[in-house]
């Protein structure tokens, strides 16, 4: 896969006075509200490494408070990591002078905000034109390269509004042809669609999906919301009190939940559409049928239905042509009763 | 921000201890009856301040001014930097109100209705154009050019130092941490107090006028412009740097533009304040319009007092409506093309036409009419009608004014004063220690004895109380009437829509020109005048206040006590009052301030006290008296202030949704100034985060 794009080792976010005393300590173990009363901090985000390729989505999902914010924002260094390394294409982020950060925030990392953040005072145009205009672009330039990204993100024609005038779906488009209008290598997201209703919020997470395949960017996706962390995510880190309890694939984590949390959390997935044939099959044992129907390993349980149903025998389960491993009926209905 | 308040969880808090429940009336009651006894056996003592505790502050002073004598025409203090400055300020002004009559009385009408047409729209360019031409029907003309430029080259002044001040104070909490005491202090005191070191330093006429008007005049632009700065939200300012933004970015295509309905604000404040200085000016003897009031005051003369108060009111009106209008527009329009009978005419051609009607009225004035000043023929001063309306009301009215001067000052005022100068100074120590007390803590208890004491110590004791008398007597009247008005116009629409132009068009007078009226009525050497202008002066901003605390009550906690059943009253007693308390106690600090500020004007015509004994220092040019009766003034305004502004942030829980704790007084009051301009300086308001 190469290199990673985004690389975190060991990062520590602790708010408050002298905050560099609690990382690692065991103080920075006891409760929270313990450690507020004692040292008066409060520890954010906790001793968390991960990788992310390039191209990949990678999300960081949990509940309110749990320090996503914080740990998005350490990655473009708009909160200062208090320990911890965060290396992009392989530059040290926190060795970098104010002119170097200023440069990476300016062409390699762009940020879509959970409240849009538009300047109420610019049109559409000169919102998304923002990052090309801080740069130094020309205007005619920068206004034309924004017109293209405002046509991508299906605004064609609303360049001359103001954000007021828009919907919450629309501004938030707003605020991804911005981020795409510099062209950056890797985008950071924060919960940039738990303001918005259900609907659009499908929309926006096709669009994203969409813009993805033709764009192939690097993704740091936020979100609270399980089911928008299974549809987005290559992978996805589960947080908690500024942890990660969980990194895996949605199936991964969905058929295997590392401890009782993530299981609460999973628990009521629809499981036949996110496990895969993979997830749920057996070794071949040598009772493998040489002919009747094959699936891919990548085959959805959901899709598996109909096949097992109509081939009242054993199916194999194929990854290159090579025979990987066999179902059943059984073990698709084993599957969707452990739902339960 | 502070971790402790965005991180407490509620949940895992200890519950507070449970606090008994009681009637509070027992309690009450002894709080009265305490305060009575201490009042009785206070008549026992000695009453007032003992000599031997006087500090000659005075006298420490007195060398200054024979020293600056001796000294002004050789100190390099003053060939070097007071006189070239004196100089400077003289010319300037002068130099405007040359430029100004040059233009002619056809081309500074037509100027002013095209640039406020320009920047306003047209209804605000003929109320501009009005404005200036009723300054010539008024008959004067050259007075109001005068008070015109001074006020102009006071607010630039302001502008220029305060803009900057407040961009430096928004963007860094130190800062603003830093010029806070000194912009409450400027806030606080009554201009009049600081007047004569100005006077000794710069001389008399525009100079001392100046410089007093900028000190009075910066506070609002300073605090506007930091509190728009400060208003962006975090978040805004977040979006800015992860795009890479340098700080210069930050501030030039962020902060100043997000501020610049606040800053607008302030511009539109710091003109009011500066026009507010008007008359005060004059007690330096600026020329002006000021001078002209005065003038008539000192002579009785009360129809030319009024002729050209109206001619300040005037400009107040015109100035505070354009200004308004014009930051309105700016926002609505955002540089998007005006449309005028449904063509867009470009900004830039709106431009051009302007400049073209300014030059075309200027040169028709020169060469065509020849004459700069306004013609006689065209002036209809009111000064007759109204000395007209003056006599007819004393003949009809004067018994019955007389009767309500002779009642108040009787029922009310004499024996206030008689008290308040009979008890021994410490009786007064201890209460105002005690209301300190009460309302914040020890430290304000000690802190307040102190100020009473140093008023003792410096001497003016005696009329501290009187004055104290004066305002004690005027907040009561100014409130009896503003909060069931307040009350009621909370409850009414109509009400509320009746009276916001009333109370918009006093809030634009200068506190002097509502003196002018009173006296038509009431005889000239009594307090009651300088009562009854306060009362009027302080009554919109009380109204106002309680108004908006009631309004500003959650619908949904209003809807919920009606869904238990409450009655009008009940809900009005138990849910709305209590939450309109901080609103309503702002109101009460704010109705103090203008009244002290109001009553030490009101020394000028009879109401004695502090402000008469300024007025003597001023004309006397006594340095030592000056400087005693302006820090009296100091402490006494603090006193009041602190005290006050105490109880309205008294109990936490009751702090409503009123986002303007930030404020001084004057941005305050107007920010309440219909809701809108609220809107327009704090866009989180009510949503703050703690
Ligand atoms: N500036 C700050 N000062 C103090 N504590 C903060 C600050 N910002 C966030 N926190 C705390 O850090 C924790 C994580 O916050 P955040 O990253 O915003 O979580 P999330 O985005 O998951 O809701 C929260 O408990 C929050 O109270
Ligand atoms: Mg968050």
């Amino acid at each position: 896969m190469g290199d990673p794009t985004v690389s975190c080792r060991n990062l520590w976010k602790v708010y408050g006075p002298r905050p560099e005393r609690v990382v690692g300590s065991a103080e920075a173990d006891l409760p929270r509200a313990e450690l507020l009363e004692r040292t008066g901090c409060v520890v954010a985000v906790r001793d968390v490494s991960f990788d992310v390729a390039p191209g990949e989505v990678f999300v960081v999902m949990g509940l309110s408070g749990s320090g996503k914010s914080t740990l998005v924002r350490m990655i473009n260094r708009i909160h200062e990591p208090t320990a911890g390394t965060v290396l992009i294409d392989g530059e040290d982020l926190r060795a970098c002078d104010e002119e170097q950060l200023r440069e990476i925030r300016r062409r390699k990392i762009s940020m879509v905000f959970q409240h849009f953040g538009l300047l109420p005072h610019r049109r559409i145009v000169d919102n998304v034109a923002f990052g090309l205009e801080i740069q130094g672009v020309e205007k005619a330039d920068r206004l034309a390269i924004a017109e293209r990204v405002l046509e991508k993100v299906g605004l064609a024609g609303w360049g001359n509004a103001y954000p007021e005038e828009l919907s919450g779906g629309m501004q938030q488009r707003v605020g991804l042809a911005r981020a795409l209008a510099n062209d950056p290598e890797i985008l950071l997201f924060d919960e940039p669609f738990s303001a918005l209703d259900p609907l659009i919020r499908r929309d926006m997470q096709d669009e994203v999906l969409s813009l993805q395949r033709d764009l192939k960017k690097t993704m740091i996706f936020i979100t609270h919301d399980l089911a928008e962390a299974l549809k987005l995510g290559d992978r996805i880190a589960i947080m908690k009190d500024g942890r990660f309890v969980q990194v895996g694939t949605p199936e991964e984590v969905v058929a295997h939940p590392a401890d009782d949390y993530v299981a609460d959390f999973t628990r009521d997935v629809p499981r036949a559409h996110v496990l895969t044939a993979r997830a749920i099959m057996r070794p071949v044992n040598g009772e493998a049928p040489l002919d009747g129907p094959t699936v891919r390993t990548d085959t959805l349980v959901q899709a598996l239905i109909p096949i097992v149903a109509d081939a009242d025998r054993t199916i194999r389960v194929v990854d290159d042509d090579r025979v990987v491993g066999v179902v059943d009926r059984t073990d698709v209905m084993r599957a969707l009763v452990e739902e339960a | 921000m502070a971790v402790a308040e965005r991180v407490a969880p509620a949940a895992t808090a200890p519950p507070p201890a449970a606090v008994p429940e009681r009637s509070p009336w027992p309690r009450r009651f002894v709080w009265v009856a305490g305060i009575a006894a201490l009042l009785v056996v206070g008549l026992r003592f000695a009453p007032g301040f003992p000599d031997r505790f006087v500090l000659g502050v005075g006298s420490v002073f007195d060398g200054i001014d024979t020293w600056v004598i001796d000294n002004q025409r050789t100190h390099w203090l003053f060939t070097g930097l007071l006189n070239p400055l004196k100089d400077a300020i003289q010319a300037t002004v002068d130099g405007l109100v040359t430029l100004l009559s040059r233009m002619t009385w056809v081309g500074l009408v037509t100027t002013a209705g095209a640039l406020a047409g320009l920047v306003a729209g047209w209804r605000m360019g003929l109320l501009a154009a009005a404005g200036v031409a009723s300054f010539g029907v008024l008959g004067v003309w050259e007075r109001s050019l005068q008070t015109f430029a001074l006020v102009a080259i006071s607010v630039v002044i302001s502008l220029a130092i305060g803009v900057p001040l407040g961009i430096w104070a928004g963007r860094r909490a130190g800062v603003d941490r830093a010029l806070r005491p000194f912009l409450d202090a400027m806030q606080t005191i009554p201009a009049y107090s600081y007047l004569l070191p100005f006077v000794l330093f710069l001389g008399t006429g525009y100079p001392p006028a100046l410089a007093a008007t900028v000190v009075f005049a910066l506070p609002p632009a300073v605090r506007l412009t930091a509190l728009g700065v400060r208003s962006v939200p975090a978040t805004t300012l977040e979006v800015a740097t992860s795009f890479g933004s340098t700080s210069r970015q930050v501030l030039r295509k962020v902060q100043l533009p997000m501020a610049t309905p606040s800053i607008m604000l302030g511009v539109n404040q710091t003109i009011m304040m500066a026009l507010g200085m008007v008359v005060i000016a004059a007690v330096v003897a600026a020329e002006g319009l000021g001078r002209e009031v005065l003038d008539a005051l000192k002579l009785l003369r009360v129809g030319a007092a009024f002729n050209a108060g109206l001619a300040i009111v005037i400009m107040a009106i015109v100035l505070d409506r354009v200004t308004t209008a014009w930051s309105c527009r700016e926002r609505e329009r955002r540089g998007r093309a005006t449309r005028i009978a449904g063509r867009t005419v470009s900004r830039r051609a709106l431009v051009v036409a302007a400049v073209a009607a300014s030059a075309i009225g200027v040169l028709v004035g020169r060469e065509v009419i020849r004459q700069q000043e306004w013609p006689e023929s065209l002036t209809f001063s009111v000064a007759a009608p109204v000395d007209a309306i003056v006599e007819w009301s004393q003949r009809n009215l004067g018994d019955a004014a007389e009767a309500i001067g002779a009642a108040l000052t009787a029922g009310l005022l004499d024996p206030l004063r008689t008290l308040l100068t009979r008890e021994p100074w410490w009786v007064i120590a201890a209460l105002a220690a005690l209301a300190g007390w009460k309302v914040k803590g020890p430290r304000l208890a000690v802190f307040s004895f102190v100020c009473v004491f140093l008023l003792g110590a410096l001497g003016t004791w005696n009329l501290s109380m009187h004055t104290l008398s004066i305002v004690l007597v005027a907040v009561v009247l100014s409130l009896v009437v503003a909060i069931p008005v307040g009350i009621l116009a909370s409850r009414s629409d109509a009400v509320d829509r009746a009276i916001k132009p009333l109370l918009d068009a006093m809030q634009t007078m200068p506190a002097f020109v509502y003196l002018v009226p009173v006296l038509l009525l009431f005889s000239i050497g009594t307090p009651v005048p300088a009562v009854i202008a306060s009362v009027v002066y302080a009554l919109p901003v009380g109204i106002r206040l309680t108004n908006l605390g009631i309004r500003q009550v959650p619908a949904t906690i209003v809807e919920a006590a009606e869904a238990y059943g409450a009655t009008s009253t009940q809900r009005l007693r138990k849910v709305e009052l209590p939450l309109a308390r901080p609103s309503i106690l702002l109101g009460v600090n704010q109705t103090i301030m203008m009244v002290l500020s109001v009553v030490i004007i009101g020394g000028m015509i009879g109401a004695g006290g502090l402000g008469f004994e300024a007025l003597v220092a001023l004309s006397k040019k006594r340095i030592g008296q000056g400087v005693v009766v302006g820090l009296s003034i100091l402490l006494l305004a603090i006193v009041l202030d602190r005290i006050t502004q105490a109880m309205g942030s008294a109990p936490r829980s009751l702090r409503g949704p009123v986002g303007l704790s930030g404020m001084g007084r004057w941005p305050k009051l107007r920010a309440i100034r219909g809701s809108v301009s609220s809107e327009r300086t704090d866009g989180t308001n009510g949503k703050g985060e703690a």
